[in-house]
């Protein structure tokens, strides 16, 4: 009897842990990737000032070879990312910014998450790659915005503002 | 015996699973190379500053100060001015100066709101900021704050200012040059600056920040004991200067006027907050 009780323990945990603790676990985890003017998966949309426009560089390390970008000092405009992660509780996701285009100089670009303030980047002094800027605990949709700050927020308009892929990563999904 | 074993088996089980959960939920999903730590103990020094840096926002209570910032290269030149609370209940005051024309835009923060307010067209946008920073910037102390990801590209982990003082972060919280600092810089001693022992180092940019600045090699003095960055010159081949910054008054931890962190709009000033940010203010 002991015997008995002893392996179906011992299985119990074994295929405990190959459901839970081999790779699969990791499917727990999320990453949600979305580029500017994405072709699947997101709904992004320009602000009211319509300045972010589109380019397109295949000489660059911008994802897909495309990017926004705002260089008019007449508007403080917003570009919207829109990821819809499907899950309707609560979590904490991490928020990364791609850049890698020498175009992009805004030396305080803002992020927002979900309308709430994220964080200023110097687009200028950042250097290539992924910039991760802190976590949002949210759900469901997830609206990222980045502005401008062009002319009546800064006090010279003198660089530009640009927006290639955002992700949004959690840990626990 | 059966059911007690049984239970022990499940409990071993779920134990497991959480162990596993906790060890892997700290890790990034990214493959991570230690750039920071990576390096042989000589090279200690720079690991310290950038370390001091990229945290520098702890290593004072308050702050006060101003600084200069030219660049050349975007046609601009401007005076910040400064004061910063990164106490146990953040805020700050800073307004940025056009030197060309003195035209000067306001931030204000309680750590819950932002205020800007540009006073020459008397208009104010107020933004609500996201508190969910703590956990991260908790575990980020602990972490590699820069590697490299499953297909090489760099990622740079950045903390959050509590006081939220943007105009004044190229100083106060200089994460972004503590991301230029690597294996290859060079420390070139301490000196005095504004009665403050700065450590003073020395590198090449990399090509893509190289290329923005239209520079080539950079110089820093960097406060020894916090990690604010007190001087910074990047210069191009021919020695010219690309971009400079400068603090031209400082005083650490002797005090601040807190009510100039209130996000109160003025009077008579407009309204020019987006309307999708209005939303979370009236929450």
């Amino acid at each position: 009897m002991f015997k008995y009780s002893a392996i179906t323990a011992v299985l119990t945990l074994l295929v405990a842990v190959t459901l839970f603790g081999g790779s699969g676990y990791k499917a727990s985890a999320a990453t949600f990737n979305c580029d500017n003017d994405a072709t699947s998966g997101c709904s992004n949309y320009l602000g009211g000032e319509q300045q972010f426009y589109y380019r397109t560089d295949m000489a660059t390390y911008d994802m897909n070879h495309d990017y926004r970008l705002s260089n008019n000092y007449q508007y403080n405009d917003f570009y919207h990312w829109v990821i819809p992660t499907n899950n309707y509780t609560t979590h904490t996701y991490t928020v990364k910014a791609y850049l890698w285009n020498t175009q992009f100089t805004n030396p305080r670009a803002n992020y927002y998450v979900d309308d709430y303030y994220q964080y200023t980047l110097n687009q200028k002094l950042a250097t290539a790659g992924w910039n991760s800027l802190g976590t949002k605990n949210d759900y469901g949709t997830i609206d990222i915005s980045i502005n401008s700050n062009d002319q009546q927020w800064d006090v010279d308009g003198s660089s530009a503002t640009g927006a290639d892929m955002v992700q949004l990563y959690t840990s626990a999904y | 015996m059966k059911k007690k074993l049984l239970m022990a088996g499940i409990t071993l089980s779920l134990l497991s699973i959480a162990t596993y959960n906790a060890v892997f939920a700290d890790i990034p999903d990214n493959t991570v190379t230690n750039a920071t730590n990576a390096t042989n103990a000589t090279q200690v020094p720079y690991q310290t500053i950038q370390d001091k840096m990229l945290n520098a926002v702890d290593n004072f209570k308050n702050i006060k100060g101003s600084f200069r910032l030219v660049d050349p290269v975007a046609n601009t030149d401007k005076t910040v001015e400064f004061e910063v609370d990164e106490g146990i209940e953040p805020g700050s005051f800073s307004k940025v100066i056009n030197n060309k024309n003195q035209h000067s835009i306001e931030q204000h923060s309680d750590g819950d709101k932002i205020l800007y307010l540009n006073k020459n067209l008397k208009e104010y946008q107020l933004e609500k900021v996201n508190k969910d920073f703590k956990d991260y910037d908790k575990a980020l102390k602990d972490r590699p704050r820069h590697y490299k990801n499953s297909d090489g590209t760099n990622v740079n982990e950045y903390r959050t200012d509590p006081a939220r003082a943007e105009f004044a972060k190229d100083v106060i919280f200089p994460q972004e040059v503590a991301f230029w600092i690597n294996s290859q810089t060079q420390i070139l001693g301490h000196e005095k600056l504004l009665n403050r022992d700065v450590t003073v180092i020395k590198g090449k940019l990399d090509d893509f920040v190289s290329a923005k600045l239209q520079g080539k090699d950079y110089k820093m003095w960097i406060d020894t004991e916090t990690g604010i960055l007190l001087k910074l010159v990047v210069t191009n081949l021919s020695q010219e200067e690309k971009y400079k910054l400068k603090v031209l008054s400082l005083n650490i931890n002797e005090g601040v006027d807190r009510s100039e962190f209130s996000t109160k709009a003025p009077t008579g000033f407009t309204d020019r907050t987006p309307k999708f940010l209005k939303e979370k203010i009236k929450k």
